[in-house]
């Protein structure tokens, strides 16, 4: 007598998948779990079966109370996490906050049992565990070593099942459910009358699902982030904030440097005076003897720039009033003969309207400009004002500094990272919020 | 040890000397020892197919020591089957892996002197002291002997009922007692994952 279980030697007869014939519709039932599956509901008709050691023995009708379809087939084999699954049983749960998801109950005689869940577009590789997480004081508990905080707890009724199970199953099935997070995974408690089982899911992206079992079908939209979704820009993200953070050290070092290698201090301050723009000249006036004309140019003492690096910087201040100043500058090394041209006006008006007083324009301005070379200079200088004559005051600094410009550097520096974090809090929101 | 079986004259290879019976695997006739004679006490129906990996011969190696899978006990209860894989390890010790929807957990027996009620007095959630350590009960379920292939310590028969009661663990730890024939019998190990105990000599499974 061949029996099936010979010892090795005699080449023990591989079980097959069972074909069997329902009894209440005649539709084909495949046992592909056999040995393990102790109910057998049918796809086609929803008799349920009890398998025991003799065969199957029927139980029932299903009360399945919706028409879902499986996206995944049952028999669908496919591979995920390095191992093939074959799909054998699934079932539609409904919480009792009304949200729906199916469960696919996955199989490999080698490897066990795996489920694949789906809510809302949101799917997840889930592991019954066989050993007890670590619960702690304040609903937080441990599991391989991290930590998982209390998310949620909800009654979940199945309301569709077809398929093969390892556990006695049917519709109208209902347990407490305690989701405990930690992305991208979740620790659920499921208690069934006195039975608590504990699983571990791993979020799991749609397009994984749908390449390892060759799903032609759109699979559904993800709506908003699952409360284990990873953030999956979470490189990027930290990518943003450190170069934001360096580039801001950077520039806040640099910064520092630049003022206190500029050997900051004035290098020349005076004042002179403006004049009014000389009238047109006009046929038949007299020519304005060379006596007459006042001196309208200044020469500075000279100074010394003693930074090579530091920024220079040129402040006029006048008492403008309805007027403009125009100071024409030239500075002129004195070692090279070089000399570098520039000019800084002021402008000033103001006066009453409908609105009231206003005014526009400013009595002091700044001009700035780059480091040059260490070396003796003076200044020569020439200020011509619209109207009349002012005194206007001039001061000229190495190592001046444009805190303006200081920080708007800062602000362009940190503006993706800022722009990333609210990214990211907007997603952890719209995860809070699901 | 080779015996032939009184039976049909085929040949048994007894590789472990705690084994108390033998199912014949050409005419499923049981032995038991008798001294230093084998005698057939009946016959042994072949037992309900399943999916299950292992069979008589599956080699591996659970914390560097080699074992051999020699018997097989298939019990039922309530809501399902297990099977309880009778291991012979290369140091002559014996152990137990037990395969229940998937789960794996390798468990040798752990001599218990405590005087224990009997098993329908206990409650899940008791608690009760072996071997030095203190365990609660998580679960308690009766079971019966489905049938057995191979060799096996202790004289199996179809239909034999007992009481398995578990003891709650953490971190993969593993410990249960078993009630059948009027004693008890206590184990501990660890649950252990599929890859983890590098299989050889599986069984082939019909399209996988």
């Amino acid at each position: 007598m061949a029996g099936k279980y010979l010892h090795p030697e005699h080449n023990a007869t591989p079980p097959q998948v069972e074909k069997l014939t329902c009894v209440k519709c005649g539709g084909d039932l495949t046992l592909r779990a056999k040995g393990y599956s102790t109910t057998v509901i049918c796809p086609y008709c929803g008799a349920v079966y009890k398998a025991l050691a003799t065969g199957l023995e029927i139980e029932g009708m299903s009360a399945n109370k919706s028409g879902v379809k499986p996206l995944i087939p049952l028999g669908t084999r496919g591979k995920l996490h390095g191992a093939t699954w074959e799909v054998i049983g699934f079932m539609q749960r409904r919480s009792s906050q009304n949200i729906t998801w199916q469960e696919y109950l996955l199989f490999n005689p080698y490897k066990g049992f795996r489920w694949l869940t789906e809510c809302q577009g949101h799917w997840n590789y889930v592991l019954a565990l066989h050993d007890i997480p670590k619960v702690y004081p304040g609903d937080t508990i441990s599991y391989l070593d991290q930590k998982y905080t209390f998310y949620d707890t909800y009654h979940a009724a199945v309301l569709y099942v077809i398929g093969e199970f390892y556990w006695r199953v049917k519709a109208s099935d209902t347990c407490v459910i305690r989701d405990y997070v930690s992305p991208p995974n979740i620790l659920s408690k499921e208690i069934i009358d006195n039975e608590q089982v504990w699983s571990l899911a791993e979020y799991i992206e749609p397009e994984t699902v749908k390449a390892a079992f060759n799903i032609t079908a759109t699979l559904p939209a993800k709506v908003g982030s699952s409360i284990n979704q990873p953030f999956k820009r979470s490189e990027e993200l930290s990518g943003l904030v450190a170069s934001g953070v360096i580039g801001c050290i950077v520039l806040a070092v640099f910064g520092f440097f630049i003022m206190v290698g500029s050997a900051k201090r004035t290098l020349i301050q005076g004042e002179l005076m403006c004049f009014p723009e000389p009238p047109a000249i006009s046929q038949g006036l007299v020519p304005a003897t060379e006596a007459a004309t006042p001196k309208r140019e200044i020469v500075s003492d000279t100074f010394e720039i003693t930074s090579d690096t530091a920024f220079l910087s040129f402040t006029i201040q006048a008492p403008v009033n309805n007027n403009w100043v125009d100071v024409d500058a030239t500075l002129v090394n004195e070692q090279t003969g070089k000399s570098i041209y520039f000019s800084k006006g002021l402008e000033f008006y103001s006066g009453y309207d409908s609105d009231g007083y206003w005014s526009e324009g400013s009595r002091q301005d700044t001009l700035l400009f780059p480091a040059l070379p260490k070396g003796k200079y003076h200044l020569v200088l020439e200020a011509t004002s619209k109207y009349q004559g002012m005194p206007v005051k001039y001061n000229f600094k190495q190592g001046d500094f444009s805190a303006g410009n200081f920080f708007w550097g800062l602000f362009f520096m940190i503006l993706p990272t800022l722009v990333g974090l609210g990214y990211y809090y907007y997603f952890e929101y719209q995860r809070r919020i699901s | 040890m080779a015996v032939a079986c009184p039976a049909c004259g085929g040949e048994l290879q007894f590789k472990s000397r705690f084994s108390a019976m033998g199912i014949c695997p050409y005419c499923q006739s049981v032995l038991k020892r008798d001294g230093d004679l084998w005698r057939q006490t009946g016959k042994m129906a072949a037992l309900p197919p399943d999916m299950s990996p292992f069979q008589i011969g599956t080699q591996g190696k659970y914390l560097q020591q080699p074992f051999e899978m020699i018997g097989q006990l298939k019990v039922a209860w309530q809501d399902g089957f297990w099977n309880e894989w009778y291991i012979l390890e290369e140091n002559g010790n014996q152990a137990w892996l037990a395969e229940a929807m998937g789960f794996l957990s390798f468990s040798h027996e752990v001599g218990i002197s405590s005087a224990l009620k009997n098993p329908r007095e206990y409650r899940v959630g008791e608690t009760l002291t072996l071997a030095g350590e203190t365990y609660t009960i998580s679960d308690i379920k009766d079971f019966e002997c489905v049938g057995c292939v191979g060799e096996l310590p202790l004289e199996f028969t179809s239909g034999m009922e007992g009481v398995s009661i578990d003891l709650l663990s953490h971190n993969d730890d593993c410990a249960y007692l078993e009630y059948s024939q009027n004693a008890y019998r206590f184990f501990k190990g660890k649950n252990v994952h599929f890859d983890q105990l590098e299989f050889s000599n599986l069984r082939e499974l019909d399209g996988w």
